[in-house]
């Protein structure tokens, strides 16, 4: 893992993931939420998104897992879906392509922006630079047949 | 030595030719046949010896006889050590067992006429322990008696000192057969076996017990008497082991008879006076003994001779017993010592300076842990008194063992068993922070110290640092460590850390890991102390929050630290606004920033109730000037946290109370009608549970404001001397307010079972979070978590069961249901 960008004595990221799941908690946004996977690592979370309304995603809910560095949040989460996506900007196997995840990562961002973006980005994809070729192309010219696959690979998520 | 010659009378004269020519230049009778003659004149001789009368000198045959035989004097020996060997039996142990018999007879008489009686059996065993004594006495008087029967013979024969000491030996090895029976075998004693059940040694033991140390002279000299029939029977050994054993025994008596309980004083010199003064010239008389025995060398140097060499190789001897003596008695009396501290110090001093062997201390440290386990480590102890005395146990060992190796092997039980117990950090940190109970007030104090060590160790590191040219503090505190490095000591155990043992604080905070739990009670009692205040005076708790830093670290307190800006902020505003807006004087407020008083807060919020009307102008007007000054900020009143002084004008006396705002409340409804029943009460405060309601009404009954006229109506006492005259004239009503006092209690159970599930509804968020990602959890797994997620300021210190309490009440609460196995998921709003 790099460790080249300097973090401050004393600085405890499970401190800071604890207060951020209280936030999480406490705003009780509708449509995202994350907790730790495993009793005994705080750094591994898993978390569920619901697709926004009005697109093909509506009243569908997806299983994201979340990996964080020991210097988050100087260095991003590692974020994957684990549920079968069909989407322009994730690959078959859940890898997503996001800007503020990679090179526009801040310290600024947190559990509950990265979720919000996710979400967003269910509804409004970057067909410029698709991982999923197919999609992108179907999204711009047939919504019907974009669903349709979409219902094909979509899983429901069982308690 | 003893070798047997055979005697026949041609080997004879072939080893000692016939001294022909002095025989006959004497000119004796039978000088014709010389051979002859001298066989006549030694069996003549030889049938003297066994028959010889004491103190009747030998017929004049016999001494020409004697001077007849001149240097067959070897030979004669022999023969009469034979004779001597023969007669013993009948005679000697004949007159020994007559010592013996008149005893025996007197004790069996006395044990028929006694039987039964235990209280003659003392009487009767000091009788038969008087027998004894005068028995050994009559042994040794006896013995004398027959040594000079030996004896006597011998002046008339002309034998060299070394056939003198050739008869001697053998006499002397003979008594000691006789009176060590004990260590023969079956065959050999069984001519002495008459007094082998008279265990000679044991009675000596005993005689000397009484009379070695006893100041009556003449028994002293009668003793130095039989000492030297002892002694010349060759019994030294015996009686140095005798009178060593004696000594020992008298000294640790005279220890324990004027050492016991007595730790405020100096000991030792005047135990050392007690051996110059009183045991060293009595030993003094029996110098040939003790050096023998205590010493070859002083044996050797000083045979016979008493100087000021002996008695100080005395004297040397004696203190090391006295020493040794000393530190067997503090270590039994150890625990006591213990409770005593610290007005035992001078004893802890002393045993310090007289321990001395490595088997002391174990034996010290296996005590006390015993001792320990016997009479602190029990249910029925009270956690407080287990934490003294582990304080004083760190003090008192630090005493005896500068090292703290001692200290670290006796600390374990105790910390193990303190580590158990629930209430330890409870009274920890009371203690620390000098709250409500000072029985534990020197930890505060030891506290207040920290600051001294600490600024001395960081002066080190600051000046270290400055000459290192600025690097950084760690290393600089590594080579600081470095340098001063000394191995630990050889018997210490293999975790041992001096500092983890010998600091009193350090050694309490050490007890529990994580340190969190230690924190979150601090932050618990601090906050509660903080809004005790009513003047906003927080610099005392400043300065515990300052020592507390320099213990835990500090970035550890970061809430508390919210919680004292909290209340220094609400006196600048306070101030502020009663300058502007010219509020009633009287009336303050303490803002608390939410977030960070959570326990305080989430609990306060279940017990709303109302304030007066008048009381609630006050409030009203104070949210709205305060809505003025910080701009969109709302005041949320706390009602319970206050406090309210008022001042209770009765007919016949005026009371001052400062109390909290319900029971105040309660107080201000009696104002409009002086009789109220519960149930009046309960429509006036429809927020108010009745519990409070209760635990109000109580309390002004306990002052003597309001009586209990019947059950359930309540009347003010506006003339107390009237109330007590009616109070005598009827009895009856004693038995409600005994019934009255069980439902309070019980309402105080039901009371805190709710503190405690409110307390615990602080995690509910936590839980049903978890659980709607989770879906279903076990118990211990839902424990887990909570351990994981909920962050320090907020603290997680339930234990499973106390969890699984809480989960078992909120399925009862319909808000949870239980799945198999042991788990628990969130119930579905149907």
């Amino acid at each position: 893992m790099d460790n080249s960008i300097h973090v401050p004595d004393g600085y405890s990221v499970s401190k800071r993931l604890q207060s951020e799941l209280v936030q999480l908690m406490m705003s009780s946004t509708p449509g995202i939420s994350a907790f730790p996977e495993d009793d005994s690592n705080l750094l591994k979370w898993f978390g569920t998104i619901e697709g926004p309304e009005d697109t093909p995603y509506e009243n569908l809910k997806f299983k994201i897992s979340l990996d964080f560095p020991n210097n988050y949040p100087y260095k991003p989460p590692t974020i994957k879906f684990i549920s079968p996506m069909w989407h322009p900007n994730i690959d078959m196997s859940g890898n997503i392509c996001l800007d503020i995840l990679k090179e526009k990562w801040s310290a600024i961002y947190n559990i509950q922006t990265i979720l919000l973006s996710l979400q967003s980005l269910l509804g409004e994809p970057n067909n410029k630079s698709p991982l999923n070729a197919q999609a992108a192309q179907l999204w711009d010219t047939d919504m019907k047949e974009y669903k349709r696959l979409l219902m094909q690979r979509y899983e429901e998520i069982d308690d | 030595m003893l070798q047997s010659i055979c005697f026949s009378k041609d080997d004879f004269f072939k080893v000692f030719p016939a001294p022909s020519s002095l025989v006959s230049s004497v000119g004796f009778a039978y000088s014709a046949n010389s051979d002859l003659d001298v066989e006549t004149d030694f069996n003549l001789v030889v049938e003297w010896l066994s028959s010889f009368q004491v103190n009747v000198s030998p017929p004049i045959v016999i001494e020409r006889a004697i001077k007849n035989i001149f240097g067959l004097e070897d030979q004669l020996v022999e023969v009469y050590v034979e004779l001597i060997r023969n007669s013993f039996a009948q005679k000697a142990v004949g007159d020994l067992s007559e010592c013996l018999h008149d005893n025996q007879i007197e004790s069996d008489g006395k044990d028929h006429t006694q039987h039964g009686e235990t209280r003659h059996q003392d009487e009767y065993q000091s009788k038969i322990e008087d027998f004894n004594q005068e028995t050994t006495v009559k042994i040794i008087e006896t013995i004398k008696l027959i040594k000079d029967h030996y004896f006597f013979p011998l002046r008339f024969l002309n034998l060299n000192s070394d056939q003198i000491l050739v008869i001697d030996k053998s006499l002397n090895a003979l008594f000691q057969a006789v009176l060590l029976s004990s260590n023969l075998n079956e065959q050999n004693n069984s001519q002495f076996n008459i007094i082998s059940n008279f265990n000679f040694i044991e009675n000596l033991d005993k005689l000397y017990q009484n009379y070695l140390f006893n100041n009556n002279s003449s028994d002293f000299v009668n003793l130095l008497n039989l000492s030297n029939i002892l002694i010349n029977i060759d019994l030294t050994k015996n009686l140095n082991f005798t009178i060593a054993k004696v000594t020992q025994l008298y000294l640790k008596n005279y220890i324990f008879i004027n050492c016991s309980k007595i730790w405020d004083e100096f000991l030792l010199e005047k135990i050392y006076l007690f051996i110059k003064l009183e045991i060293i010239p009595k030993l003094i008389n029996f110098p040939f003994l003790l050096i023998n025995d205590f010493d070859e060398y002083y044996y050797y140097n000083n045979t016979n001779t008493v100087n000021s060499k002996t008695s100080n190789f005395l004297f040397k001897n004696l203190k090391n017993i006295a020493d040794s003596e000393l530190v067997n008695l503090r270590i039994i009396e150890s625990f006591d010592i213990l409770v005593d501290f610290p007005n035992s110090i001078i004893a802890l001093k002393e045993l310090r300076q007289s321990l001395k062997t490595s088997s002391q201390r174990s034996n010290l440290v296996n005590t006390f842990i015993m001792l320990c386990t016997k009479r602190l480590l029990l249910a029925g102890a009270n956690t407080i008194d287990i934490i003294t005395c582990y304080i004083s146990t760190i003090k008192i060992f630090l005493i005896i063992d500068p090292r703290g190796v001692l200290l670290d092997k006796v600390c374990r039980p105790i910390r193990r068993y303190l580590q158990e117990r629930e209430d330890t950090i409870e009274y920890i940190v009371h203690g620390l922070l000098n709250d409500q109970n000072n029985e534990l007030g020197e930890l505060g104090e030891e506290l207040k110290k920290t600051e001294k060590i600490k600024k001395i160790n960081n002066y080190n590191v600051t000046t270290l640092a400055t000459v290192n040219g600025g690097s950084n503090n760690k290393v600089v505190v590594d080579i600081e460590e470095e340098l001063s490095w000394i191995p630990d000591p050889i018997d210490a155990l293999p975790d041992f850390k001096k500092s983890k043992v010998n600091d009193v604080i350090e050694s309490l905070i050490t007890l529990f890991h994580p340190k969190d739990i230690f924190l979150n009670e601090i932050t618990a009692v601090l906050s509660s102390q903080l809004l005790k205040l009513t003047n906003y005076n927080i610099n005392e708790i400043i300065n515990k929050i300052e020592l507390l830093k320099l213990r835990f670290g500090e970035s550890e307190f970061d809430s508390l630290e919210v919680m004292v800006k909290d209340i220094s902020d609400s006196k600048t505003m306070d101030s502020i606004l009663h300058k502007n807006n010219g509020e009633n004087s009287k009336f303050h407020s303490t803002v608390l920033s939410r977030l960070f008083w959570p326990n305080i807060i989430s609990r306060l919020k279940k017990e709303k109730f109302t304030f007066p009307a008048e009381i609630q102008k006050q409030c009203d007007l104070y949210s709205s000037n305060f809505k003025k000054l910080k701009r969109d900020r709302e005041l949320v009143w706390l009602p319970t946290l206050g406090t309210v002084e008022i001042e209770l004008e009765l007919e016949d006396r005026v009371k001052a109370f400062n109390v909290s705002p319900d029971k105040a409340t309660v107080i201000m409804h009696f104002q409009e009608k002086p009789r109220l029943t519960m149930e009046e009460l309960k429509n006036r405060f429809p927020d108010l549970s009745e519990n409070i309601l209760k635990k109000s009404i109580t309390f002004w009954i306990k002052h003597g404001v309001v009586e209990e006229a019947a059950p359930g109506t309540y009347n003010v006492v506006e003339n107390e001397k009237e109330r007590t005259k009616v109070a005598k004239k009827s009895q009856g009503a004693s038995i409600n307010t005994a019934n009255d006092n069980d439902n309070i209690i019980d309402a105080e159970n039901e009371n805190e079972s709710e503190v405690y599930e409110a307390a615990m509804q602080n995690y509910w968020p936590f839980i049903s979070y978890m659980l709607t990602l989770h879906g279903s959890l076990q118990a211990d797994r839902i424990h887990s978590f909570l351990g994981l997620v909920v962050p320090k300021e907020m603290g997680y210190s339930y234990t499973k069961e106390q969890l699984r309490t809480f989960l078992e009440w909120c399925v009862k609460q319909n808000t949870l249901e239980p799945v198999l196995p042991n788990s628990f998921r969130l119930k579905k709003n149907e």
